[in-house]
């Protein structure tokens, strides 16, 4: 791969370990949206347990653990796109 | 603006999944047929899950942060690029992250995938030859985000979570400000910055106007 890319990926990746430091915890738009109404009050479903609930690795406490589910999540989507757009490309 | 599982319910869910499935294909589609770059869209995609979490703080005791779609459409010249990257990052998310439900994966694809990106890159491509690229990067974002934002309202006051005139206003006043500050801000500096330091990596018609 090429250099540029190396250096694009060192900033996706510096990014990847700040935001759990730099990140406000204030609720999202559509959280603080759904605060509002009783008609969204206890309608959130949790369906199965995912792997890293909240950006964090379960039984890892502290900001270690969101850095590195932050890191592992980086990497899983560009292992993921990488893949599919290089079989996608190869059959087109 | 991740819809969670259990704010839609199934038979309403089902309906966005489908249309959401119409216009993966056809971004599947420009993936093989038109966009064979694949280390930039692999960089891209890992960009945009990177930088999804970082929550910038707004008034009100709200946060919001850049979704993407519109940014991918603008630097690899395809709205389908928007669709394809957004929903490789949102697939990832709701299955890893229990950030966006399953059930709801196809509501949330079609309003930061598809309607961000539609609406953002043809705002973009409308407004370039007279705001330049930052001023219609930066307003193209915007309402892609405004737009999607409007459509989550509407999704869930058909689902009965929100009541609709309500929801509209704090969803769409919300999500004015994080397009500014997150959505519009960061996509302008990001389009900017690569056009300015490797043009030559994007599509031919993506940096031939500059």
């Amino acid at each position: 791969m090429e250099r540029r890319y190396a250096i694009a990926l060192g900033i996706v990746f510096m990014l990847s370990v700040l935001a759990p430091f730099l990140a406000s915890s204030n609720p999202d738009g559509l959280e603080s949206t759904a605060e509002k109404f009783e008609s969204a009050h206890n309608k959130e479903l949790t369906l199965f347990s995912s792997p890293f609930p909240d950006y964090s690795i379960p039984g890892v406490s502290g900001a270690a653990s969101e850095v590195a589910a932050m890191v592992i999540g980086t990497m899983l989507v560009f292992v993921l796109s990488l893949g599919a757009a290089k079989a996608l490309a190869k059959a087109g | 603006m991740h819809i969670p599982d259990g704010f839609i319910p199934l038979h309403q869910a089902v309906i966005y999944a489908i249309i959401a499935i119409v216009f993966i294909a056809r971004s599947i589609r420009w993936a093989r047929e038109e966009f064979h770059e694949v280390p930039l869209l692999a960089t891209l995609a890992a960009g945009i899950f990177a930088i999804q979490a970082l929550n910038i703080p707004i008034p009100w005791g709200t946060s919001g942060h850049l979704t993407g779609g519109v940014l991918a459409a603008i630097l690899l010249g395809s709205p389908w690029a928007g669709v394809f990257l957004l929903t490789l990052v949102l697939v990832v998310q709701a299955l890893f992250f229990a950030d966006g439900g399953i059930t709801v994966l196809g509501a949330n694809i079609l309003n930061m995938g598809v309607i961000s990106s539609f609406a953002g890159y043809y705002a973009y491509l409308a407004l370039r030859g007279r705001m330049g690229i930052a001023g219609a990067s930066f307003f193209g974002a915007w309402l892609g985000l405004v737009l999607a934002a409007i459509a989550t309202a509407v999704e869930l006051a058909i689902a009965g979570t929100f009541p609709l005139r309500e929801g509209l206003l704090f969803m769409g006043l919300y999500h004015v400000v994080i397009g500014l500050v997150a959505e519009g801000a960061l996509t302008a500096l990001v389009v900017t910055t690569v056009l300015k330091v490797s043009p030559d990596i994007l599509p031919a018609r993506v940096r031939e106007v500059v």
